[in-house]
């Protein structure tokens, strides 16, 4: 989530992360880009052990039901929503040009190959021939440019616009763009080179640029965008995928027909040609224990975000077979609002001492059951430049946390400590969810126990919102999951206060290494600097590591083909079928 | 008639006809012979001394919790994280390793409150509001029922929700938004009885002997629409605490750490599969609280009908 | 009886204007600004933000949004869904009709247990049956109906596999749900229809009928349940127009689409016509549905005249 503390997860944020950041910054993509063309080469190879079936799925026919853990935001079009559930279901409706299965990996998808102009301003794609949309028009460079373009289209519009004229622009001729406007970066327009060449110009170098065309910019048909009009398209969208939209009937299920016409090509799947399922049914079940009960009975055959305590249970069904996956990214962690200059979290020594006082093995144990992994870092272990240093900064010592506070001059008044007549109360304004819930409690309780008052205020997600954009908390929590170290430039950079800088931290020289790791392309000199910063944070205790967060869907065992994607966000369905 | 709510009026005189038969005179002589009398009957009625003493039991226990409760009911205690019931832990712990025994102990200082305060401002309101309605009639009435249809025919959980995320979650607020929510219904019941007795002989008679309305009301009316009004506030009281627990689940509830047995239901039902106790014990403490005082709601309204007296 | 209709209706009239002044009002006292909800989990910048708040006119002084709603609404046109830019009368309508099965089919269940509860305890008045049948009401009414939702889907889905636990579709998708939405009302009726049936059960002329030896199923039947009937239809008519409101949970727990949950979804962004076209609808419901049931009293009640 971006959010902190709000608990979805996010997958690229660039939009809080200043754009200039990123231009300057995001080294770790440049890895990436460095890499790229061998990335191509070897994504035929790319999953080693899986015969390639250069021919039509099996025609087992049948429905796959996919347990979905949340709603979406009233939302089918890939444009519009801000919503990794919508995006779950319509990647396999609209495809992107690329799918990124790995850290370092971009694969052909729609777009066939690509360059990029030595000064990083210009991506010419060349796009597969002989495609085509659900509803039969050729899917073409035109087809792509309308789509970037529908992203930006209100930014034109509002930019044009005399100031004070409103509406600027009507909402259902106007597309209000979702997460896909972050992910296209700093676009300024396309240019049509010829039917199946598209060259892209971004206003600035942005290396990061591929890795964001994933399915947030899922190719629409530009026919039926425009004679369906937005609302309409929004309830059934067209691509170019290997399922077509069949029935969305709200806060109930969408239900996918297989593509009859597919012809496929990308290198990330064996299947080239028409998938094996006539239909997926992606059904919203919130709850974690009904969603992990309709896997055990049946109902579904694959299911995201399982119930932590029937883990177990999915664990011991000989039928059933759970998807762990590690991610990358930021973990669960807590930050101190460093801006409440009167208040008790400024004092480094009170920092340091709550970081002694969380048990964080108890912590996974309590709100996760288990399932997740005590972290040490703000990077979660499969990150690129995680530190295993960091992992003896800060052991479990209550004891120590409480003479570091009489130290400092906080002395317990009854349960309390308090220092001049201030109690040593920290505020916490959270979303009530169950998860959030369990987190704050937990914490509640261990700082409580070295005299340490968390109050902690649950609040609906508008409410909590608005309290922290007016910066009026002392804790915060974030949760990030991404695909380079590179988000700790969006929680420690003094230019992303007021966004994910949640701690208000400014440090000119995490600035400068932020930077310095960003802009440069050799691993050993990032990985260094990211140690340094990695260190630096914590010794500062700007924040305090909670858990490591590990994915853990299930599956039917008899379902098989699907990918999770790096991001352990996205299940790819290409391959997907039951076995026989 | 022809306003709304005439029918209710109806219904009630029809269903009450008893309230006629209240003598009009010599009322007063006999009012303290009717309370003994009725308290007298509560206690010979089996049902509602069990409710009576189950209830005392349980308020003596929310308030001496912290002498009785063997542990501190916010102590996490990570060796004991969702233990189940044991001589250490009678009931069970909770996903912090809490004493469940200890926080339904203390659970009961909000939940007990939040059923009570929430009903006492709910039937306050409710019942003057419907008096005066009833008993002025005209545009009194015609403006109090017109409020009362709008906030009956607005959702109730919509109304405690806004209430809820407008005021914030504490558990005052919570009180304040339940008890408001459920003016409407007493409002309505109550001016439908006051509706009816005020056309009484006995009221007519009154009036002539030039009684004020206040006399009136309180000395004639009010204690015909009680037996109604008592039913109402038993069921009210469950109805608050549950519906407390019902906004906890939708993500309106009142702060932790502080434990109230509706936030404990809805905070355990994940764990109901595996670590039954963490929700069973709440659970079993609010229904025992309905029980017991349903039982003493039904014994007090069997004690307050005059036409069961002899029996 | 025309007379009366018309009447009850002009009376809803400033109800309903009432409900929409109310709820705007509401609506925007509720602290969070419905454009940051925009990027759901995600944020939007102050720049973007003030970008959409123009797009969609929510920059408008609130006077001038209710001004502009209010005309709409004269034309009888409820407004598009923030969000989905979908018409908000097509999103209730889609919404509306799984509700009124759940709502209907939980009265079912709440009727047959209530009155054979009520029945029961009445007949058998202070015996072991009286107070096991109240004892099973209450566990109704003090039991959640997400606890309860929770215990049905694990006991009957789960592991019995006899019902399915999402979705809509058969009457097997309903039986679940309506029982969590009925088994607490149950406990109510059975409370009503166990009070009245004593107070019928004490009145003259049922007394009078025993007295002439009048079989005592017949009493029951004839003159005691007819009467203790009352008090249920108005409570089932408070029950009925209050849909939204077991709907809200039980749609929730068994992952049914249904007017609760697009309710509470409307509420948690701020998606002010859709928040109001949501409890619009609710209360033309109430005012319809109470005055079929104050209609329905001339039915069971033949004293009831209206002029």
């Amino acid at each position: 989530m971006a959010a902190a503390g709000e608990g979805g997860r996010v997958v690229l944020p660039k939009r809080t992360v200043s754009r200039r950041a990123f231009v300057a910054g995001s080294a770790g993509v440049a890895a990436l880009a460095a890499t790229r063309l061998d990335a191509m080469a070897a994504a035929g190879g790319a999953r080693p052990g899986s015969a390639r079936l250069l021919r039509p799925a099996a025609q087992a026919g049948g429905t796959l039901t996919y347990g979905l853990s949340g709603d979406f935001d009233e939302k089918l079009d890939p444009q519009g929503t801000n919503f990794d559930t919508t995006i779950r279901v319509t990647l396999n409706i609209c495809e992107p040009l690329v799918w990124m299965p790995a850290a370092t990996e971009i694969v052909p998808n729609l777009a066939d190959s690509w360059e990029v102009s030595p000064d990083g301003l210009v991506y010419t794609f060349r796009l597969r021939q002989g495609v085509t949309f659900h509803d039969g028009t050729p899917f073409n460079a035109a087809a792509v440019q309308f789509t970037f373009d529908r992203v930006v289209e209100l930014d034109r519009l509002t930019a044009t616009a005399a100031p004070g004229t409103t509406p600027v622009a009507d909402p259902a001729t106007v597309l209000t763009p979702g997460q896909s406007y972050n992910q296209l970066g700093p676009y300024e327009r396309s240019e049509i080179v010829d039917d199946h060449t598209i060259r892209v110009v971004l206003s600035r170098p942005f290396t990061p640029f591929l890795s964001g065309l994933n399915g947030y910019l899922g190719i629409v048909s530009p026919t039926a965008v425009r004679t369906m009009g937005l609302a309409e398209f929004n309830r059934a969208p067209v691509g170019t995928g290997p399922y077509m939209f069949g029935e969305w009937v709200e806060q109930d299920h969408v239900t996918l027909l297989r593509n009859p016409n597919y012809v496929g090509g990308s290198p990330v799947f064996t299947t080239q040609g028409p998938p094996a399922f006539d239909e997926i049914i992606y059904r919203i079940i919130p709850d974690a224990a009904v969603r992990s009960g309709t896997l055990i009975s049946g109902e579904t055959q694959y299911i995201e975000e399982i119930d932590p305590l029937q883990l177990e249970d999915v664990r011991a069904n000989p039928d059933l077979e759970v998807v762990e996956r590690p991610q990358p990214g930021s973990g669960w962690i807590l930050l101190f609002n460093l801006a409440r200059e009167d208040k008790p979290q400024t004092e480094p020594a009170v920092r340091q001492a709550l970081s002694f006082a969380v048990d964080k093995e108890a912590f996974n144990q309590a709100v996760f059951g288990g399932t997740n992994v005590p972290a040490a870092s703000p990077l979660m272990r499969p990150t690129f430049g995680y530190e295993p240093r960091t992992e003896g900064l800060y052991s479990y010592d209550p004891e120590r946390a409480a003479s570091m506070l009489d130290a400092a001059g906080w002395v317990l008044n009854g349960d309390i400590r308090e220092k001049n007549g201030q109690p040593l109360a920290l505020v916490q304004p959270i979303i009530d969810r169950p998860q959030d819930n369990a987190m704050t409690t937990f914490l509640q309780g261990s700082f409580r126990e070295i005299g340490v008052d968390l109050q902690v205020e649950p609040l609906e997600l508008a409410a909590a919102r608005e309290r922290r954009i007016a910066g009026l908390y002392d804790v915060g929590m974030l949760w990030f999951s991404y695909a380079d170290p590179d988000i700790l430039r969006a929680i420690f950079h003094s230019e992303n206060i007021g966004a994910y800088n949640r701690a208000n931290y400014s440090n000119p020289e995490i600035d400068r290494m932020l930077d310095e790791a960003a802009a440069s392309s050799d691993p050993e000199v990032r990985a260094q600097l990211y140690s340094q910063i990695q260190l630096r944070v914590l010794e500062e205790a700007v924040t305090i590591p909670l858990a490591d967060s590990v994915v853990y869907n299930a599956k039917q065992r008899r379902l098989q083909g699907e990918i999770l994607d790096y991001l352990a966000s996205y299940v790819w369905m290409n391959d997907a079928r039951f076995a026989e | 008639m022809g306003e709304a709510g005439s029918a209710l009026r109806v219904t009630d005189a029809a269903r009450r006809p008893a309230a006629r038969a209240t003598p009009p005179l010599g009322r007063q002589v006999r009012s303290r012979g009717l309370a003994e009398d009725a308290l007298r009957r509560l206690w010979r009625n089996p049902g509602a001394a069990a409710g009576a003493v189950t209830l005392a039991v349980m308020i003596l226990l929310a308030v001496f919790a912290p002498v009785v409760a063997p542990y501190d009911p916010i102590e996490q205690d990570s060796q004991a994280i969702r233990a189940a019931p044991s001589l250490d832990h009678p009931f069970g712990a909770d996903a912090f390793g809490r004493d469940i025994f200890s926080r339904v102990l203390y659970g009961g200082r909000k939940s007990l409150p939040v059923g009570l305060i929430a009903v006492a401002i709910a039937a306050v309101v409710g019942v003057a509001l419907g008096l005066v309605a009833g008993y002025y009639g005209r545009w009194v009435d015609g403006v109090v029922m017109r409020g009362v249809d709008l906030m009956l025919a607005f959702p109730g959980i919509l109304l405690a929700m806004a209430l809820v995320a407008i005021l914030g979650t504490s558990l005052f607020n919570l009180m304040l938004a339940v008890g408001i929510a459920s003016i409407p219904e007493y409002t309505r019941v109550v001016r439908g009885t006051t509706l009816s007795v005020r056309e009484t002989e006995y009221v007519t008679a009154a009036r002539v002997i030039g009684a004020r309305d206040r006399a009136i009301v309180l000395r004639h009316i009010l204690p015909n629409v009680l037996p109604p009004i008592i039913v109402l506030v038993t069921l009210g009281i469950a109805g608050a605490i549950i519906l407390g627990s019902t906004l906890s689940f939708l993500g309106l509830g009142i702060k932790p750490p502080e434990p109230e047995w509706g936030n404990m239901l809805s905070d355990g039902r994940s764990m109901m599969r595996h670590f039954w106790w963490v929700s069973f014990f709440p659970g079993l403490a609010i229904m025992l609280t309905v029980l017991a005082i349903n039982l003493l709601g039904d014994g007090l309204r069997d004690a307050l009908d005059p036409r069961l007296r002899n029996r | 009886m025309t007379t009366f209709i018309l009447q009850r209706l002009a009376q809803a009239i400033p109800v309903l204007l009432g409900i929409t002044l109310f709820t705007f009002l509401m609506s925007h006292l509720v602290p969070g600004d419905p454009v940051q909800i925009f990027a759901g989990e995600r944020e939007l910048s102050p720049e973007r933000a003030a970008q959409v708040r123009r797009q969609y006119g929510l920059d408008r002084p609130l006077w001038v949004q209710y001004r502009d709603y209010m005309a709409d609404l004269a034309r009888g046109d409820l407004g598009r869904g923030l969000h989905s830019q979908r018409p908000v009368w097509e999103t209730i309508r889609e919404a509306l009709l799984p509700t009124i099965q759940l709502t209907l089919a939980g009265l079912v269940v709440a009727v047959l247990l209530g009155v054979t509860l009520g029945v029961l305890a009445a007949i058998f008045r202070n015996s072991w049956i009286d107070t096991g049948a109240m004892v099973v009401a209450l566990i109704g009414v003090s039991m959640p109906i997400f606890y309860l939702g929770l215990l049905l889907l694990f006991a009957f889905s789960f592991n019995l596999h006899l019902f399915p636990a999402t979705g809509t579709g058969g009457w097997r998708y309903l039986v679940l749900p309506a029982v969590a939405v009925g088994f607490a009302s149950s406990a109510y009726i059975a409370r009503l229809v166990r009070s009245s049936m004593l107070e019928v059960l004490g009145q003259d002329y049922v007394v009078t009928a025993r007295a002439k030896g009048v079989v005592e199923r017949l009493v029951v039947v004839r003159h005691a349940l007819k009467n203790a009937l009352i008090p249920v239809v108005t409570f089932l008519g408070i029950q009925l127009a209050g849909l939204l409101t077991g709907a809200v949970v039980t749609e929730t727990v068994f992952s049914r689409p249904g007017l609760g949950r697009v309710a509470v979804t409307a509420i948690g962004n701020r998606d002010f016509p859709l928040i109001q076209g949501t409890v619009l609808v609710a209360a033309v419901i109430y005012v319809v549905v109470n005055l079929i049931v104050d209609l329905s009293y001339a039915v069971i009640d033949p004293r009831i005249r209206y002029g």
